[in-house]
């Protein structure tokens, strides 16, 4: 259908999947057909009598993919009341996971935790409020809805203890809600940082220094 | 005039659309602009009245693209096509009042030639010599147009805005004093870096400062500062509405151009195929020549003048407007209201077409009656009177925030962006301090993420026309990326795979790879690079317990050994839990000790405890291992057994565990869950273990029976004793714990059952019988300990049997330097490491035939063994040795040396090395 012209999403509608789904089997499918070709290719290469040693760079074919082996959770702010998060469990840490409970990754329950953890350092139990969701299979995104302005949220993935309750698998950083109207609520905080009373500012600036190396000392 | 001011800001931006091969129609939307937008405003300049000053925001594309001389060509090709196209239709036409359209095209097409050659077919330079007279104020915007806000990384949002105002700065010769936010995208934080790169002003949404914290008392009637210093300048939203909005605004009078009627879509196709794609695909001509007419299909020919009529109308009634506004807030005054009215430039010309126009039209109406400023010259008359608030995120787009760049249709893309972003850090630190080859990669791969980051394929996407080309370029960008990635990975020694990607792309000259470069990744690069010695043996050593963390023997042992590793010429890395006030980091006696938090560190279930532990533990040997190539993990105990396995498999090298206890040996057998989960846990981590010590041979044939182990797999290392610690001295008088003709029995542990503390009261009646004089005295806390208190007085034997409690470690030294028996009664015991310090201690030392303990003394050599929970046995051996001198005095001198020998670290710890090399070269990595 994707030959059709149609997009993902119109194939998503006719095959009455979600897009995720299809976005899933699609870049699947690109994945696989990649392969193939780069197989081919060898296959070629193998069967011609070089004159010349192929260059290898030829061999390089990058097909963006579903997603990275990587541990990743990232929480991006939508509006003031919806946050949207990405995510990726790299083959590491699934099979920690399965490990510790025993039981195959496919088994296991997929929950996100939200956390309200506004002016807090959170430490993992001290979050004003929290709530769970369940979330479908194959999936890695999600768009969190009905939260509240001005406030901020950690959230994890994970998955339920035998006893019902939340085994954290990864956490995201944290995010701020911008308001929708305006308040007191920085009012201080903004005095203190003008008047040099504050080494840091007190709310939340985006932007984290990556670096590559950051947990080695 | 009014009292206020009106500030008008444009910000010019397309996408970077050049593309290496010819005909490219998204190469048109750059031409269009120039043609409809870009010379139109310089032809405002030219005929600006004096003391008119506005801005223009130039993107860095739209820089690189006017000043590229293929795109110059090739717009010289364009204004030919189209001018050859005018002479044809000239002929062509029959009708009278086409014909005069096509007279205005013909008069407007020669001016905008000779525009752009006055300009040595560059239009920046026309900008340029206005912006220096002053009539214009020219600022710029991030390096590719990202939205800001869904950056990922610090660094990459400073080579954002650096390289933006890098660029503007090669372009203009001097510093921006403004900031375009793409998309009026703020967000706290971005200030920051704006405001260290001497920004003085930039632009948000009206509401942004309305829902300010605190409210900003002058609304959106003055600039506030940011937290950081930024001025912001809120968009007036009613105002701007006028000229931008198609339903509402000027632009859609009937007067007006039609924007969807060019001629391209109704002529023959062989007519007018020169004009077109070469492949025949019909795109605009820029000839239009209808007017908007109404809500009607058939679309009545353009009449210039009465558009012109128009032009004047409504820049009048704009002006009306300002000063009705103005009149309104007149007494606001500290500072007097202002206006600021921000537009995307290519709304006047290109989408309005009379847009430009109507600006110098509203320039003549507005003189003297509406005072024009621009930010810079707002703030330096009224800086003193602008309050300072913190503004959250927001933009210029639907419902206010940031749905239209991230959305079900969009948010895939920055999963992408953001893993290019650390991509980049990672790859500068891994080729740190790079040569000039690494740079030209380095580079590019910079190019194709910036590229890709630019929020017009997001913005497209939502829009959904022109998708494919958007995805397509974000694919491509991507693609390219990973592929230089790769090409890079290999190390190549010369520019030669990278060139073409170059070629294609050669977006921004000159590329800093510096904000890449992160100050701690330099660090550990020199730091790794100067102390790494290759020969050393490299171990990741991980244990729940770590000192200060002390719950058992495991905390000292693990100490012990890794220190004397460290001495012995390896490095190693420990790896353990988190403790408050303790570093997250530090060198401890030569050992690297990380303390890692995991994410839920005061879950109740002790096993879940455990598992989160173990994922922390695990991310952390797995970022070490970047750097430090492991010979082998160590790791102790079946809490550690998750991350163990896990960082085996993904590090690929061997794996020593040490398997202290047993769940089966504490409790006897296997009776709960909990315990099965944890006996499978043990189980696991001895199997996936290519080698597993023990302590004891005790512990041997435990741990081969429950685990069914080969017995080849498991090697006996025993615990060892530091003597420092055990500081002792001879004490010949002063004695504080006995009379000088008294015998004293000394014992020391937990005062729980399995240490066998009742025999000894059982024992000292018939002790008692015979010699008065010995005394025991046992130190430690526990459960049982008011038990055997209470026992101890109602046996009469107070003054015989002391249980004391809790002491200090001096008590504890001293007490072993004084005693002359060293007596450990434990039913149980894995090891036993308290008779060890006994021996250490140079006393003649009694043990029970149990556990670990019978394999530490051989009897009557080394001290002497007595039958568990048997108080004759323990009395005959007390008795032996008070009443033999000479016995006490070899099996102190033997044990001592047994202690210094056998159960030294310094050997244990060659043992240990020993079986790590072993283990390599059975599996060589």
């Amino acid at each position: 259908m994707k030959e059709k012209g149609l997009t993902l999403q119109q194939i998503a509608e006719k095959m009455n999947m979600s897009l995720g789904k299809v976005q899933y089997r699609w870049n699947k499918y690109r994945q696989e057909a990649g392969k193939v070709r780069e197989d081919e290719k060898e296959k070629q290469e193998k069967q011609a009598i070089p004159a010349d040693p192929p260059k290898q760079e030829q061999t390089i074919q990058w097909v963006m993919p579903y997603e990275f082996d990587e541990d990743t959770l990232f929480a991006m702010v939508q509006s003031p009341t919806s946050i949207y998060v990405y995510w990726s469990i790299s083959s590491m840490k699934r099979k920690m996971v399965e490990h510790h409970f025993r039981t195959p990754w496919s088994e296991l329950p997929k929950r996100m935790k939200i956390y309200d953890v506004t002016d807090i350092t959170f430490q993992g139990h001290n979050a004003h409020r929290n709530f769970e969701i369940d979330i479908p299979e194959m999936t890695n995104n999600w768009f969190i809805q009905h939260l509240e302005p001005d406030r901020s949220y950690v959230i994890d993935i994970g998955t339920r203890t035998f006893d019902g309750s939340f085994f954290t698998v990864l956490r995201s950083n944290p995010v701020e809600t911008p308001r929708d109207q305006s308040n007191e609520h920085r009012t201080s905080s903004v005095m203190n940082w003008k008047n040099g009373n504050a080494e840091v500012p007190e709310w939340m600036e985006n932007f984290s220094s990556y670096s590559y190396y950051q947990k080695i000392r | 005039m009014k009292s206020g001011y009106f500030t008008f800001i444009l910000h010019a931006h397309l996408p970077y659309v050049k593309h290496r091969e010819a005909n490219r129609l998204e190469e048109r939307w750059v031409f269009e602009a120039m043609t409809e937008t870009y010379i139109p405003l310089l032809w405002v300049l030219e005929q600006q009245p004096e003391g008119f000053t506005w801005n223009i925001s130039f993107s860095p594309p739209v820089m690189e693209m006017l000043s590229d001389p293929v795109l110059q060509r090739r717009y010289l090709e364009y204004l030919d096509s189209t001018e050859n196209l005018i002479k044809k239709e000239k002929v062509r036409s029959l009708d009278r009042e086409e014909a005069k359209v096509i007279r205005f095209y013909s008069e407007r097409y020669k001016n905008i030639r000779d525009t752009f050659f006055k300009w040595d077919q560059n239009l920046l330079n026309g900008f340029k010599h206005f912006h220096s007279r002053g009539a214009v104020e020219c600022f710029t915007t991030a390096a590719t147009h990202a939205f800001l806000p869904y950056v990922q990384t610090h660094e990459a949002l400073q080579a954002q805005i650096d390289m933006g105002i890098s660029t503007f700065e090669q372009h203009f010769g001097e510093k921006p004093k403004g900031f375009w936010l793409p998309e009026c995208a703020y967000t706290p934080g971005i200030d920051k870096l704006l405001h260290q790169k001497g920004i003085l002003y930039t632009f948000v949404d009206e509401q942004t400062l309305l829902n300010s914290s605190p409210k900003s008392a002058r609304g959106i009637g003055s600039p506030v500062f940011s937290p950081h210093g930024v001025a912001l300048f809120p968009r007036n939203r009613e105002i701007s509405g006028k000229v931008w909005s198609s339903m509402t605004g000027y632009p859609g009078d009937v007067d007006y151009r039609e924007f969807y009627r060019d001629i391209a879509y109704n002529r023959e196709l062989d007519y007018i195929l020169p004009h077109i794609h070469p492949e025949g695909i019909r795109i605009d001509t820029g000839l239009k020549y209808h007017r908007i007419t109404g809500q009607v299909e058939e679309k009545q020919i353009y009449v210039r003048e009465w558009a012109e009529g128009k032009i004047k109308q409504h820049a009048e009634d704009f002006t009306e407007t300002i000063e009705a506004r103005l009149s309104e807030k007149e007494h606001e005054c500290f500072p007097p209201h202002l206006i600021t009215a921000p537009f995307d430039a290519e709304l006047f010309g290109h989408w309005w077409f009379e847009g430009t126009d109507w600006i110098a039209a509203f320039q003549k109406a507005s003189l003297g009656r509406v005072e024009w400023i621009t930010p810079t010259e707002f703030i330096n008359r009224h800086y003193q009177d602008l309050e300072t608030v913190h503004a959250s995120f927001s933009t210029w787009g639907r419902n206010e925030y940031g749905e239209v760049w991230l959305n079900e249709k969009n948010a895939w893309m920055y999963r992408h962006l953001h893993k290019c972003e650390r991509e980049i850090i990672s790859a500068v630190a891994l080729h740190s301090p790079l040569t000039p080859v690494a740079k030209r990669y380095v580079k590019q791969m910079i190019r194709e993420w910036m590229l890709a980051a630019s929020s017009d394929w997001a913005f497209i996407v939502d829009n959904e026309t022109s998708a494919q080309y958007a995805n397509e370029r974000f694919k491509t960008h991507i693609e390219r990326f990973h592929t230089i990635k790769e090409l890079f990975k290999q190390n190549p020694q010369t520019t030669a795979s990278i060139e073409v990607f170059e070629k294609d792309f050669p977006f921004l000259k000159s590329i800093d790879t510096s904000y890449f470069e992160t100050p701690h990744d330099l660090y550990i690069q020199q730091q790794y690079n100067q102390h790494s010695e290759k020969e050393k043996q490299k171990i990741l050593m991980l244990s729940w317990e770590f000192p200060p963390m002390v719950v058992g023997g495991l905390a000292r042992h693990v100490f012990d050994l890794a220190k004397t590793l460290v001495r012995q010429g390896n490095e190693v890395h420990v790896v353990t839990c988190h403790v408050d006030g303790y570093p997250e980091h530090e060198i401890n006696q030569g050992i690297h000790v990380y303390r890692v938090r995991s994410n839920q560190p005061q879950t109740e279930e002790f096993f879940h405890w455990t598992g989160s532990l173990n994922l922390a533990i695990a991310d952390q040997g797995r970022e070490l291992a970047k750097k430090i190539k492991f010979d082998c993990i160590h790791a102790h105990d079946w809490l550690v057994s998750v991350a163990a396995k896990g960082l085996k498999h993904e590090l690929n090298i061997p794996l020593i565990a040490t398997i202290h206890a047993t769940e089966h040996g504490r409790n006897n057998g296997i009776y709960n869950d909990l315990q099965y989960e944890i006996n499978q846990k043990e189980w696991e981590l001895c199997y996936e273990a290519s080698e597993v010590i023990v302590c004891s041979p005790y512990m041997k044939e435990e741990v081969a029976r429950v685990f069914r182990l080969p017995e080849e797999k498991i090697h006996i290392l025993p615990n060892g004793v530091d003597p420092e610690l055990i500081q002792t001295e001879d004490v010949t008088e002063g004695f504080r714990f006995k009379d000088p003709h008294e015998i004293l029995v000394f014992s020391v542990g937990r005062v729980v059952k399995e240490k066998g503390f009742q025999t000894i009261i059982e024992a000292a009646h018939l002790v008692k019988q015979r010699m008065g004089s010995i005394k025991f005295i046992i130190a430690g806390k526990g459960p049982m300990l008011d038990e055997y208190r209470s026992m101890v007085h109602n046996e009469g034997l107070e003054g015989h049997v002391t249980f004391t409690g809790f002491v200090s470690d001096d008590d504890r030294n001293r007490l072993l330097s004084e005693c002359d028996i060293a007596l450990f009664p434990s039913l149980y015991e894995p090891f036993g490491i308290v008779a060890l310090e006994g021996m250490a201690a140079g006393k003649a030392t009694v043990v029970t035939d149990t556990g670990g303990l019978k394999d530490i003394i051989r009897h009557e050599e080394t001290g002497l063994k007595i039958y568990p929970g048997n108080p004759e046995s323990l009395a005959w051996a007390v008795l032996t040795l008070a009443q033999d001198e000479q016995l006490r005095r070899t099996l102190a001198i033997n044990g001592k040396r047994e202690a210094e020998t056998v159960f030294n670290w310094n050997e244990i710890a060659q043992q240990t090395s020993a079986l790590y090399k072993q283990c390599l070269q059975k599996n060589p990595v």
